[in-house]
């Protein structure tokens, strides 16, 4: 089929008509053409009928992420941005003179975008520091973390000497009596089983749901097999009775 | 005095642009959803797609101070996430099939209020389809399909966000839409049905 060099010409305007968008005089042009063309008359049918199936493909109704990792992944850019400097990981492109607020906490945000975002005004409020105090913070925050460093190398150093000295061990063990450590024991297994428990109940709840949706989704579909296979049968018997009708004897009608 | 929600996006670039941070929450908040929305579709993947959305903003928020508001800001966040898209997909090509297969939530849809479970079945059988349908088509016009049927976009923001004339966007529906209609021929969705021959009328 080869469209004529007229057809080829109104495509445009036919999409513009198709879509109900662009100027008045390309849609008004695509409805003269289509009263007089029967093939492009068609066609359009046709792509409206394409445009109608694409409309069936609708986004989850879901958030797209579990809500545990959308709350840890989703904060305010701006935030993260100056999080990221902070850290020493992020290159945004802020000038010498440009204001970032001195509290980086990352805060979640919903991920549906129906979901109206929470408003929070701690960026609106936060404090504001000029980039050569940010250089300050960034010197303290950095002489603390290798402070916090030197204090954990040195306690771990202490207790590896004391695990190496058999009378050292005597004597941390005898710091703690051993009827709190089995209570101490106790409740820490106690706590764990009660979390296992709470997560065993939610993954039955869970799989309950799935599995009566499962079976839902399958006797639906058993159904609809069901109407369609009893529809072709009876249309089958129809036909039959059609053709031993047209096909019989005139004298046995 | 006008709140954030009450500015529109050139305002609030405005506003970012004078040192206000705060504007940026905003432009995140009005817009995640949809470019969220398009990059899923591109890539057929919601993992791919909070990713390169959260990538997208990002780079938005690191080239905003020098933004020329000669474009509409809607038009250049979606032309970062589709061009971070390419990207994804190059890098993707011939490695791994799955996210393009990846299936949608069903719980959800089973604790809402909807459709009941044949329309469930029959709609999931079409959507599978026109999704596998879309994804076989070829770059340009699955970005033009999806800018217009899903996003809502005008020929011209379509044209401003990929940089082509509007011919050219035209000229990209059409051709894709006649590609889909056989894809979903092929695929029994619909039916054939011929076009009267144009030599002849």
């Amino acid at each position: 089929m080869t469209a004529n060099l007229s057809c080829e010409a109104m495509r445009d305007d036919v999409v513009a008509l198709l879509y109900d968008d662009g100027d008045l005089a390309e849609r008004s042009r695509a409805r003269d053409h289509l009263a007089q063309c029967v093939p492009c008359r068609a066609e359009y049918a046709e792509l409206k009928g394409v445009r109608k199936t694409l409309g069936g493909w609708n986004l989850p109704l879901a958030p797209p992420l579990p809500q545990a990792r959308a709350s840890a992944r989703w904060f305010p850019i701006g935030l993260a941005a100056a999080a990221g400097l902070i850290l020493g990981i992020g290159g945004v492109g802020v000038g010498r003179n440009a204001f970032l607020p001195a509290s980086a906490e990352p805060r979640s945000v919903a991920t549906d975008p129906a979901t109206p975002t929470a408003r929070s005004s701690s960026a609106t409020k936060a404090q504001l520091v000029s980039y050569d105090e940010l250089q300050d913070l960034l010197r303290t925050q950095e002489s603390r973390h290798q402070a916090e460093i030197a204090d954990l190398r040195r306690s771990f150093m202490q207790t590896a000497e004391a695990s190496t000295s058999p009378g050292a061990a005597v004597k941390t063990a005898s710091n703690a009596s051993p009827a709190t450590i089995e209570r101490l024991l106790k409740a820490s297994e106690e706590r764990q089983a009660r979390v296992f428990e709470a997560r065993l109940a939610g993954l039955r709840t869970e799989n309950d749901l799935q599995r009566q949706y499962d079976m839902a989704q399958i006797a639906a579909g058993l159904a609809y097999i069901d109407s369609r296979t009893g529809a072709d049968a009876a249309r089958t018997s129809e036909l039959m009775k059609n053709l031993v009708r047209v096909t019989a004897k005139p004298q046995e009608r | 005095m006008l709140n954030n929600s009450q500015m529109s996006d050139e305002q609030l670039v405005e506003a970012f642009q004078a040192g206000h941070l705060a504007a940026y929450d905003e432009l995140v908040s009005r817009w995640q959803g949809k470019i969220r929305g398009a990059v899923w579709r591109v890539l057929g993947s919601t993992e791919d797609a909070a990713d390169i959305t959260q990538e997208a903003f990002l780079r938005a928020f690191r080239g905003l101070k020098a933004f020329k508001r000669e474009a509409k800001f809607s038009s250049w966040i979606y032309q970062i996430a589709l061009n971070l898209c390419r990207d994804s997909l190059r890098r993707k090509k011939g490695k791994t099939y799955v996210s393009l297969d990846e299936p949608e939530p069903k719980i959800p849809m089973l604790l809402s209020k909807g459709p009941s479970p044949l329309e469930l079945t029959e709609g999931n059988q079409i959507a599978d389809r026109v999704r596998l349908a879309i994804q076989k088509l070829s770059e340009d016009q699955r970005e033009v399909i999806i800018l217009k049927e899903y996003q809502g976009l005008t020929f011209a923001e379509i044209a401003e966000t990929l940089g082509l004339p509007t011919s050219t966007v035209k000229t990209r529906l059409y051709r894709g839409l006649v590609e889909m209609k056989q894809h979903l021929v092929r695929d029994g969705v619909t039916s054939a049905s011929p076009i009267p021959d144009r030599t002849a009328s």
